[in-house]
């Protein structure tokens, strides 16, 4: 088996101690894995995702990237990770896109021509070639997430956390995300209630539930147990659920 | 504000660490006029007048923008002119008091660093000039607390008006927000753009911000920089210890 990049042994998020909003989490995410993290508002997910990060306070074994999870190695961990949050306009900061985009290759010291072809790729990747010379705060909420998704691919990290990706882009943005996804052979986590996306880009799901895990496995069987997902006020995936015939006039 | 630090001239293209110690000599000299030399003070007006010119951006922008903030510099020497009324000098039927003429002088100081002020943004940019202070060496905590603080009111400004909108859509029949309101707005205001500006910081964090500017890491000054600032500088000093004015009043004499 190739090696394992995030470790959880029993661990605990919270915003306040007395309160963990996850508990006694345990669980290993092995290079270039795929991997949905799923179930319902308020159970957690970008709780977790965050405490990867080290944005939020966690309690227990964390390692990402070989390295716990701690201030001393947050540096070098955040190097390795791209976070797309939940909230574009928490992730958008410089005025134009372009420049935001370029935020993290200047930072990590590149050349003017590396920083130039890493987001000309990145923009062509995720097809916003047009936005570039645009201004942030003037796109519209998918624009604006396209643009957060391109600003993680222009850091070329070796681990991709995304919190709800899909979330506001029309059907032909979250083709193309999906068609990114599918194409990226990082390592990936990725929160989202778009459980067709999970299906299509994940092979293993991580399913939360009660302030732990209800249940971690293959994405095909998880996502087709009709009984567990409802009971985690979730729903069969749409290609799953009744066709509906066309209409024909 | 970031849009107009966009826009591309000579002015722009300056380096952030000359302008930024132009803006700073200039500020400094105006302030040093002594409070009654109107005559000295004209003149200086030189400055702001050719930066303008050289960046291309109007004049008239720079009052426009900061339209609020100039009553406030008219606030601060209001009451000189009430309080001081020695009189200097008579025009016709006026009399011009001494409170009038420190009053003015007090204006125009203000006025003048205001549009230094506002130049030098405009023409720079907070990043850039963030670049230019870590590399007069000001430490790195200080330098991005200025930033911060800087996104931070533009971030508490857009909160205001998404909360303001959210308000006026619930309640159409009401100009303004309720005065009952007030406490509770201003109260989820403080926390909601607090929240977004740790958000924001962190992703600046995740992106490999760790107070340092690499942005203009590899612009170096040249020639024209170091020729445009002692030329600058040079004016500047001389505006201030030569009495031009005087100088050109007695060529009529
Ligand atoms: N800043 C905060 N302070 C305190 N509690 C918080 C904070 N943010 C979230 N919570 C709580 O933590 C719990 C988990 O929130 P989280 O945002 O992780 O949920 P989620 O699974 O991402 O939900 P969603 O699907 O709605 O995005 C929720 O009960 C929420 O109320
Ligand atoms: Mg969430």
């Amino acid at each position: 088996m190739s090696k394992i990049v995030i470790e959880c042994q029993d661990i605990s998020c919270y915003y306040e101690k007395a309160k963990p909003v996850l508990s006694n989490l345990s669980f290993a995410i092995h290079e270039g894995e795929s991997v949905g993290l799923i179930g319902a508002n308020g159970s957690g997910k970008s709780t977790l995702l965050g405490a990867l990060c080290g944005l939020i306070s966690h309690e227990g074994v964390m390692q990402v990237a070989g390295l716990s999870v701690e201030k001393v190695n947050l540096p070098e961990i955040r190097k390795k990770l791209g976070y797309v949050m939940q909230d574009s306009d928490n992730q958008l900061f410089l005025p134009t896109v372009y420049d935001d985009i370029a935020f993290a290759p200047r930072n990590y010291g590149l050349s003017a021509e590396d920083v130039e072809r890493m987001v000309t790729e990145a923009l062509r990747r995720t097809g916003i070639e047009h936005l570039k010379d645009r201004q942030n705060y003037k796109l519209s909420g998918g624009e604006k997430r396209m643009v957060c998704i391109a600003t993680i691919l222009a850091m070329q990290p070796e681990i991709i956390l995304m919190d709800e990706p899909s979330i506001t882009l029309d059907p032909y943005n979250r083709r193309t995300l999906i068609q990114n996804l599918q194409a990226m052979p990082e390592t990936k986590l990725i929160a989202s209630h778009d459980l067709d996306l999970i299906l299509e880009t994940c092979e293993r799901v991580i399913l939360l539930d009660e302030h732990g895990i209800k249940a971690d496995g293959d994405a095909e069987v998880i996502l087709t147990d009709e009984a567990l997902l409802k009971s985690c006020r979730l729903e069969l995936p749409y290609c799953y659920q009744k066709v509906v015939p066309l209409k024909k006039g | 504000m970031d849009e107009l630090s966009r826009l591309d001239s000579f002015y722009h293209r300056l380096h952030p660490l000359v302008k930024l110690l132009l803006t700073i000599a200039y500020i400094a000299v105006v302030l040093s006029f002594p409070v009654r030399s109107l005559a000295g003070l004209f003149p200086m007006l030189l400055f702001p007048l050719i930066g303008y010119a050289l960046s291309g951006i109007p004049v008239r922008t720079c009052f426009y923008r900061l339209r609020y903030i100039l009553p406030l510099v008219a606030f601060v020497g209001i009451w000189n002119p009430i309080l001081n009324r020695t009189p200097v000098m008579t025009l016709g039927a006026l009399t011009i008091s001494a409170g009038m003429i420190s009053f003015i002088t007090l204006l125009l100081k203000g006025i003048y660093a205001l549009m230094a002020s506002f130049l030098l943004i405009a023409t720079t940019g907070i990043e850039n000039i963030c670049y230019a202070l870590r590399c007069l060496h000001i430490p790195k905590l200080l330098v991005t607390t200025l930033l911060i603080t800087y996104r931070y009111i533009s971030l508490l400004l857009s909160e205001a008006g998404t909360m303001a909108s959210s308000y006026a859509l619930r309640a159409p029949n009401q100009k303004g927000v309720h005065y009952k309101a007030w406490g509770s707005f201003l109260g989820s205001l403080l926390l909601r753009s607090m929240d977004r500006a740790t958000a924001l910081y962190q992703s600046m964090q995740m992106r490999g911000f760790s107070g340092d500017f690499y942005y203009t890491k590899g612009t170096r000054m040249q020639t024209p920089d170091v020729l445009f600032f002692v030329l600058g500088l040079g004016l500047i000093l001389l505006v201030r210890f030569v009495p031009i004015a005087t100088l050109i009043g007695q060529l009529f004499v």
